[in-house]
C-alpha cells in the first residue's frame, strides 16, 4: 500500500505583520514507504504534526492530493475515509487521548467496536496491551493511568485492527527510556512485517531505527 | 462491547455530566406531565359536575336561593337542608315546557360515629329521578329498598357495610364511583329512607322539617327543559306560577366555576409553557457546554475512524438516554405527587377536580414522554451537527 | 465515621422526613373538642415509630464499613418502608370521611416518602450486591 502525497499545502488564517495566512506546510510532495520506518524530525511548530493529519485523511488541504494507492483520500465521501481510516490506518496522537468512559481494554477495542463486534478481539486486545507492558492495567479506568501508561495504551489502540499504515505522532512522549526504546523496536517490527510507519518525533533515539529521514522546518520538508 | 453500548458507557462514566442534563430533563416533564395532569382533572371535574347537575333548572324555596350555587346543590362542603311543599312539583310539572321534574330532600347527620363532622344526606326519587340516578347505576344495579342507603366515594365503608345516624344502623347497599364534587362527600337514599332517617332525628331531639309535614316537604326540583324551549323562559314561567320558590338555571351555576377554570387552565398553561421554554434554554446551553467539554473525546474517536455520522448518532444516542430516564423520572414524580394527593389539590383549587380515567393517563404520559424526548434531543442537536464537524486533526494537535 | 455516600445521606433524610414531617407538617386529623384523639392519632404516632427506627438504622450505616451488613440493612428498609406505607388506612383504620387531613394529606405523603425509601433502598441493596459479588470474582 503505497501513500503518496503531491502538492499538498496547509495555511491557517492568523493575521501577523506581513500577511493574513501562516503556512504551516508549504506545497510539497511526499511518498510514504512500504515496510519502512519514515521519521520526520525537526522543532516545535516546524509543522510535523500537520503533515502528519493531512497524509491521515485528518485534516482538508489547501492544495494537492493526498493518494492512497492511487485513490484520492480527499475525495471520498466521508463515510468512505473514515471507514478507511478504521481499517487501513492506525493513528496513535499526540497527548493524553484515552476514551475516560472506558476501561484501558475497552479503549484498545474502541476501533473495533465503531464498525463491528468486539467478542473476537478480545484476545488480541490483551495481548497488544501484554506487547506495550500494560497488561496488569486491563480493568483500569483512564483517571488512574500515567501519561505514559496512557501512551502506550494508544499504541496498542492503533494496532488493533492490524492497519497498513501506521501513524505515530510522538508516540515516545511521557516514556522513560527503556519504554522508548521498546516502543521504537515495536513500530520498527511492525515495519519490518511489510507495513508503513511514519513517526514523527523529536527523540534522538528515533534515528537509530528509521529507515528514512525528514527534517521539517517552517513547514518545509527536506531528506536528510 | 458495540458501539451502541458507548452513549451509556459515556453517560455512566461521567456521572456528574450526565446529572445535570437528566435533571432538567426532568424538570421539564414533571412540569409539562404535572400541568396535563391537574388541566385535564380540572376539565374532567368540570364534565363530571355538569353530568351530575344534570337538570336545565334547579327550583329551591325563595329563602334559600342565597344557598344554591354548584356547591351547595354539589355539596363541597356545606351542609345544608331548606324545604318546601311536595305539592310545588306538580305544578311545577304541569307547566309548559317542563319535560321532566324530580323532587330531592336535604338533610344532613349529626356528628355521629367516630368522624367529627356531619354529613349531607339527600333522599331522591329513583322511579323519576334524572341527575342522580343514571350515576348511581354505575355501582348498584338493584332497587334500592327502604332503609337502604348509597354513600359517595370519599365516605368509608365500613367493614359491616352499616352507617350511623341518628342512633340507629342504616344498611350500606352500595358506594358509588368518585364524581369529584361534592357528592362523593355525600349519602344517597329513596324519599321512604330519608323520611324514616327524619323520624329517627327527631326521636333524639333533632328537627329537620316540622313532623306534621316531613313527607310533605322537599327541598328542591329537578327541572328538564324540553326540546325547543328557551330554558330562560320556563324559568320565568316557574317563578310566576309558583309562588315563594326560586328558579335556578344550572347553567349559570356552572358559568362561574367554568371562567375560575378556564382562568386556572390559563395560568397552568402559561407557567408550564415557561417552565419548557426555559428548561430548553438550559438544555442548550449545557448540551453546547458538555460538547465543547469533549471536543478531544470525539477528535479521538474520528481519528479511529468514527464518521461524522456516527459521532451524530452518538450524541443523539446519549441525548436521548438521559431524556427519557429523565423523562420518565419526572413523569413519575408528578403522578406521585398528584395522584396521591389529589384530594388535598381540590380542596385548595376549590374546584371540581377528578383524576381521568386510566386510559387517558395512559394517553397523557405517552404524549408528555414523547414531546419531554423530543424536546431533549432537539436542545442537543446543534451541538451533535457541530460537533460532528469538528477537524480532528487541529483538536488533537492542540492537547 | 466511614465513607458517607449519597445513598446514605438520600435514606437519613427521607427517614427524619417520615418521623418528624409525620409529627409535624403533614400529621393526622387534630384532637376533638374533648380532647380525645380519633384513631388516626395512633396511625401517626406508628409511623413516627417507623421513621424513627429508619433513622437510627440509617446513622448506624454511616460507622458500618462492611458492604454485606450493609446491604442487610438495606433489605429490611424495603420491608420497613413497606409497613410504613401500609399503616394509615389499612393497618390502622383512619377517619370516615375521605376529605379529612388524614386522608388528603397524611396518608399520601406517608406513602410517597415510604415508596422513596422503598426505591432509593432497593437500588443501594442491589447495587452492594452487585459490587460484593465484582469483589469477589
Amino acid at each position: 500500500m503505497i501513500l503518496k502525497a503531491e502538492n499538498i499545502s496547509k495555511k491557517y488564517y492568523r493575521p501577523t505583520k506581513n500577511a493574513s495566512h501562516f503556512e504551516a506546510v508549504k506545497p510539497l510532495d511526499f511518498i510514504l514507504e512500504e515496510g519502512k520506518v519514515t521519521e520526520i524530525t525537526g522543532r516545535s511548530g516546524s509543522g510535523k504534526s500537520t503533515l502528519l493529519y493531512m497524509l491521515a485523511g485528518l485534516l482538508k488541504l489547501n492544495s494537492g492530493k493526498v493518494l492512497l494507492d492511487d485513490q484520492d483520500l480527499y475525495s471520498l465521501t466521508d463515510d468512505q475515509l473514515s471507514l478507511l481510516r478504521n481499517q487501513k490506518f492506525g493513528v496513535i496522537p499526540q497527548g493524553q487521548t484515552g476514551l475516560f468512559a472506558l476501561t484501558v481494554l475497552e479503549n484498545v477495542l474502541a476501533p473495533v467496536a465503531i464498525y463491528g463486534d468486539t467478542k473476537n478481539y478480545e484476545e488480541k486486545a490483551k495481548k497488544l496491551l501484554s506487547l506495550v507492558g500494560i497488561e496488569n492495567l486491563a480493568d483500569s479506568k483512564m483517571s488512574e493511568l500515567s501519561g505514559g501508561e496512557m501512551r502506550r495504551m494508544a499504541i496498542a489502540r492503533a494496532l488493533i485492527l492490524d492497519p497498513d499504515i501506521i501513524f505515530a505522532d510522538e508516540p515516545t512522549d511521557d516514556l522513560d527510556d527503556e519504554n522508548t526504546k521498546a516502543v521504537l523496536a515495536l513500530l520498527q517490527k511492525i515495519a519490518q512485517s511489510g507495513k508503513s510507519v511514519l513517526l514523527v518525533t523529536h527523540e534522538s533515539m528515533a534515528e537509530q531505527y528509521a529507515d528514512t529521514i525528514y527534517r521539517m522546518d517552517s513547514g518545509k520538508l527536506d531528506k536528510k | 462491547m458495540k458501539f451502541s453500548s458507548l452513549p451509556v458507557l459515556n453517560i455512566l462514566g461521567k456521572k456528574s455530566r450526565s446529572a445535570s442534563l437528566f435533571v432538567f430533563s426532568l424538570i421539564l416533564s414533571l412540569s409539562i406531565f404535572g400541568g396535563a395532569l391537574i388541566l385535564s382533572s380540572l376539565r374532567t371535574g368540570l364534565k363530571s359536575l355538569e353530568m351530575r347537575l344534570g337538570a336545565d333548572i334547579v327550583v329551591v324555596p325563595y329563602e334559600a336561593r342565597t344557598k344554591v350555587s354548584a356547591d351547595t346543590i354539589l355539596n363541597q362542603g356545606n351542609r345544608t337542608f331548606f324545604y318546601m311543599p311536595k305539592s310545588n312539583l306538580d305544578k311545577i310539572s304541569a307547566i309548559e315546557g317542563v319535560e321532566k321534574a324530580s323532587p330531592q330532600v336535604y338533610m344532613c347527620s349529626m356528628n355521629a360515629g367516630c368522624c367529627s363532622v356531619s354529613l349531607q344526606l339527600i333522599g331522591f326519587d329513583p322511579e323519576s329521578d334524572f341527575t342522580i340516578q343514571p350515576w348511581v347505576e354505575k355501582s348498584f344495579k338493584g332497587k334500592l329498598s327502604d332503609g337502604d342507603i348509597l354513600i359517595g366515594s370519599k365516605v368509608t365503608l365500613s367493614s359491616n357495610r352499616k352507617l350511623k345516624f341518628f342512633d340507629r344502623e342504616w344498611n350500606i347497599a352500595a358506594q358509588l364511583s368518585e364524581t369529584g364534587t361534592g357528592l362523593d362527600n355525600a349519602v344517597f337514599a329513596n324519599m321512604n329512607t330519608i323520611h324514616l332517617l327524619m323520624e329517627a332525628a327527631d326521636k333524639i331531639g333533632w328537627s329537620f322539617a316540622d313532623k306534621k309535614y316531613s313527607d310533605k316537604m322537599i327541598s328542591t326540583i329537578m327541572v328538564k327543559v324540553m326540546d325547543g324551549y328557551d330554558i330562560d323562559n320556563v324559568a320565568s314561567l316557574i317563578q310566576r306560577k309558583v309562588r315563594k320558590t326560586q328558579a335556578v338555571k344550572t347553567k349559570s351555576m356552572t358559568s362561574g366555576i367554568a371562567q375560575s377554570l378556564s382562568g386556572l387552565s390559563k395560568i397552568i398553561a402559561i407557567l408550564t409553557a415557561i417552565v419548557w421554554f426555559l428548561c430548553l434554554l438550559i438544555l442548550i446551553v449545557i448540551s453546547n457546554l458538555i460538547i465543547g467539554e469533549r471536543k478531544k473525546e470525539f477528535a479521538v474517536l474520528r481519528i479511529m475512524g468514527a464518521s461524522q455520522k456516527k459521532l451524530r448518532h452518538l450524541v443523539m444516542a446519549e441525548s436521548f438516554v438521559l431524556n427519557t430516564f429523565g423523562s420518565l423520572s419526572g413523569i413519575a414524580l408528578a403522578f406521585l405527587f398528584i395522584v396521591p394527593f389529589h384530594n388535598l389539590i381540590k380542596s385548595a383549587m376549590g374546584l371540581p377536580f377528578l383524576l381521568p380515567s386510566f386510559l387517558w393517563m395512559i394517553i397523557l404520559v405517552l404524549a408528555c414522554l414523547v414531546i419531554s424526548i423530543l424536546t431533549g434531543c432537539a436542545s442537543s442537536s446543534f451541538a451533535a451537527h457541530k460537533i460532528a464537524q469538528i477537524d480532528a486533526g487541529i483538536i488533537v494537535r492542540e492537547g | 465515621m466511614k465513607k458517607i455516600n449519597l445513598q446514605d445521606i438520600i435514606l437519613l433524610v427521607l427517614s427524619l422526613l417520615l418521623a418528624f414531617g409525620t409529627e409535624f407538617f403533614f400529621h393526622a386529623c387534630p384532637a376533638k373538642d374533648d380532647g380525645s384523639w380519633m384513631r388516626c392519632h395512633w396511625a401517626e404516632n406508628a409511623v413516627f415509630a417507623i421513621g424513627i427506627a429508619l433513622s437510627v438504622l440509617t446513622l448506624a450505616r454511616f460507622f458500618i464499613s462492611d458492604q454485606k451488613i450493609k446491604a442487610g440493612i438495606s433489605f429490611s428498609f424495603l420491608s420497613f418502608s413497606l409497613l410504613a406505607a401500609f399503616v394509615p388506612g389499612i393497618v390502622i383504620p383512619l377517619c370516615m370521611m375521605k376529605d379529612m387531613r388524614c386522608h388528603t394529606i397524611m396518608r399520601p405523603a406517608v406513602v410517597v416518602i415510604s415508596i422513596l425509601i422503598f426505591i432509593v433502598s432497593l437500588v443501594d441493596f442491589i447495587v452492594k450486591i452487585k459490587s460484593e459479588k465484582k469483589a469477589r470474582d
